[in-house]
């Protein structure tokens, strides 16, 4: 059973996956803030995912707390489809150039998941056709 | 050293220029006002960038070679201290005693070749925004046979 869990439900394959949704939700957040760039009144959104990723670290590198790694990742999972966007406590208003920067920087971040995710499934491919 | 960092530097870059371009404009635009809110003439403004002290997580971590943590421009909008510019005109309103009005001491030709530099400057770190991104996107083809 673990060696199923390994070609395709493992913590890294999870935690890729649950990186690439919040690449996505990332990006939404982005468009939402460059279409309401000029509204008066309306503060930029950001993701929440990063700082709960920083909280998934801590509680994993806390001995003291329980770090069960699929518990973690479900909670993970949960608290990103609960609460996925919050205000950008950074900024106060819509600055174009940098929603793109941060665009750019979503996007490249998306790529180097993608290409990440396609060498874990490249390992898995050479180990059912044995190497060959 | 984080990669994307390079993009915290080069968007902190982005945002001092705009800053910059905001308050040149601003000058420009108000070069005749001359009553503003509080009864005086406008006071021309400037941008003073300083780079954010680096804390001591970042001077501990510039051992490990992330030097870069601490050199964040940050920009900060001061009055300039420019004398302003007296014109003879006694049937302005906000004509003095002597007749004279003062006119914010906004000097297009200096302002002209500000916005030239702010263009250039912003266009930079474009270009290494630009940069850092290709490296990390041939980053990417290692090992891709391609």
């Amino acid at each position: 059973m673990s060696e199923i869990a390994a070609l395709g439900g493992g913590v890294t394959e999870q935690l890729v996956g649950l990186a690439l949704d919040a690449a996505l939700q990332r990006h939404e957040a982005i468009a939402a803030n460059i279409a309401n760039a000029e509204v008066e009144g309306y503060r930029p959104l950001t993701s929440r995912f990063d700082e709960l990723v920083e909280s998934l670290h801590s509680r994993v590198t806390d001995p003291s707390l329980d770090s069960s790694s699929a518990r973690l990742i479900e909670s993970l999972r949960g608290s990103l489809e609960n609460q996925p966007w919050m205000m950008d406590p950074a900024a106060s208003r819509v600055e174009l150039d940098m929603q793109m920067a941060n665009l750019a920087r979503n996007s490249l971040q998306y790529q180097a998941l993608l290409t990440a995710s396609a060498k874990l499934a490249g390992l898995n491919d050479l180990a059912i056709t044995e190497g060959k | 050293m984080d990669v994307t960092s390079i993009f915290d530097v080069s968007a902190a870059g982005m945002n001092l220029e705009r800053m910059r371009l905001e308050v040149s404009a601003a000058n420009l635009a108000n070069a005749n006002t001359t009553r503003g809110a509080d009864g005086l003439a406008y006071t021309p403004q400037q941008v003073v960038a300083r780079s954010t002290a680096p804390s001591f997580e970042a001077l501990f971590q510039g051992f490990g070679g992330d030097s870069l943590a601490g050199a964040v421009p940050v920009g900060q909008v001061q009055t300039a201290d420019l004398a302003p510019r007296q014109v003879y005109d006694p049937s302005h309103p906000d004509a003095d005693a002597r007749g004279f009005v003062s006119y914010p001491g906004v000097n297009p030709v200096s302002e002209m070749v500000n916005l030239i530099g702010i263009t250039r400057a912003y266009e930079a770190n474009v270009r290494a925004f630009n940069a850092g991104r290709n490296m990390l996107l041939k980053a990417l083809e290692i090992g891709s046979g391609r």
